[in-house]
């Protein structure tokens, strides 16, 4: 049992039900309470990585995300935006989270065999046509990867340092997801 | 007796030196505090569906609705602070105007604060455009929030977002339908 109840068992049960329920009730309260009483965004410390050499957003940028967790679901809400000096570093890039996931549903490197959690929109600050549709997949327990939608130009299928977009001040990524966090209780 | 609760949800918890049976005026009774916290927990799993009125306006000139045409929205508070939704567009026969410019559906509920200070647009669902008149033109969206206007637009499959000429020229009996998923300010 998750929330460890006690059940009303024993020779003087009915004595015994009053601290019983007490506890109970205190646990039920505590796990279900906070999350559904009263629940405020909170902020996701979350990093951009790659597969080879890490990116960095310069000044003025910023990768910033929120969630909002109920039970064991976790909602989140993030933008990634490269700012002054900024470097694309090299690789696949990657989304590390503070937390690891349920990989129950397979988590992977390969894009096409990685479960989507979620989507998103790439940001090209110079051009609509760069405004792709995103898919976000579990590439790891803690990390997600980004698909990319088929276009001209396009040298691969996962989003990169480079290959449909070569980044620049002001671009970025917008993206949401939804996970089942690994149990704490 | 009877007077010590939970802390978040306010569930009474019996006292031990309480009896079982009320105690009237005073005294509800084990059997009224329990129904009274049963009902407390199965409230909190009640999820109902409002309606809502989407305002459909384009940024340069707003669409008309044709015969028979509407805008319909439903939307739950699945948990405290955190919304659901769903939109459903259909232009009409005869009257329908496309109006000009980019397309943009108004909330149920105000955004929560924290996702007015992305200064880029957030994803928060997908949609679909059927184009009546053609298969190939009919297409996936990704359902926006855009925080500068404070509402919702689409973008398309080629980057663009959903005008009255993109993808396709608006026309009678076309059809949109979205949903949508956002954290809100705490009910």
């Amino acid at each position: 049992m998750v929330l460890s109840l006690v059940d009303p068992v024993g020779s003087n049960f009915i004595k015994d039900f009053p601290g019983q329920n007490a506890n109970n009730l205190d646990r039920v309260d505590g796990y279900a309470g906070p999350c559904l009483h009263t629940h405020p965004l909170q902020t996701l410390d979350i990093d951009l990585t790659s597969t080879t050499t890490k990116p960095t957003l310069g000044t003025g940028g910023s990768n910033t995300a929120y969630y909002y967790e109920i039970f064991d679901q976790i909602y989140m809400w993030g933008q990634l935006r490269f700012g002054t000096g900024f470097t694309a570093g090299s690789g696949i890039y990657i989304m590390a989270l503070p937390f690891s996931v349920d990989s129950l549903v397979g988590p992977g490197t390969t894009l096409g065999q990685s479960p989507i959690v979620g989507n998103g929109s790439v940001f090209d600050a110079s051009s609509n046509a760069g405004k792709l549709p995103v898919t976000v997949h579990l590439r790891t327990a803690s990390q997600f990867h980004f698909g990319v939608r088929l276009t001209s130009g396009l040298a691969n299928r996962e989003l990169r340092d480079s290959g449909y977009i070569t980044w620049a001040v002001g671009d970025g990524i917008s993206w949401n997801a939804r996970v089942k966090r690994v149990a704490t209780v | 007796m009877g007077t010590t609760v939970t802390t978040n949800l306010g569930l009474i918890k019996p006292d031990t030196s309480e009896k079982i049976q009320e105690d009237l005026p005073t005294y509800l009774g084990w059997a009224a505090q329990n129904e009274s916290n049963c009902d407390t927990i199965d409230g909190l799993f009640r999820h109902t569906y409002h309606n809502y009125s989407p305002t459909w306006t384009a940024d340069s000139g707003n669409p008309t609705l044709g015969a028979g045409g509407f805008v319909t929205g439903k939307y739950a508070r699945i948990w405290p602070g955190m919304v659901f939704g769903y939109i459903k567009i259909f232009t009409g026969g005869a009257g329908f105007a496309t109006g000009t410019g980019l397309y943009r559906i108004t909330l149920p509920v105000a955004i929560a604060a924290e996702l007015k200070t992305f200064n880029l647009e957030v994803a928060v669902g997908k949609s679909y455009f059927l184009d009546a008149s053609s298969v190939i033109t009919s297409t996936n969206m990704v359902v926006m929030y855009d925080p500068v206007n404070d509402v919702l637009f689409f973008r398309k499959h080629d980057g663009d977002a959903w005008r009255h000429n993109a993808p396709v020229t608006l026309a009678q009996n076309d059809r949109m339908t979205a949903y949508f998923m956002y954290p809100t300010e705490d009910a």
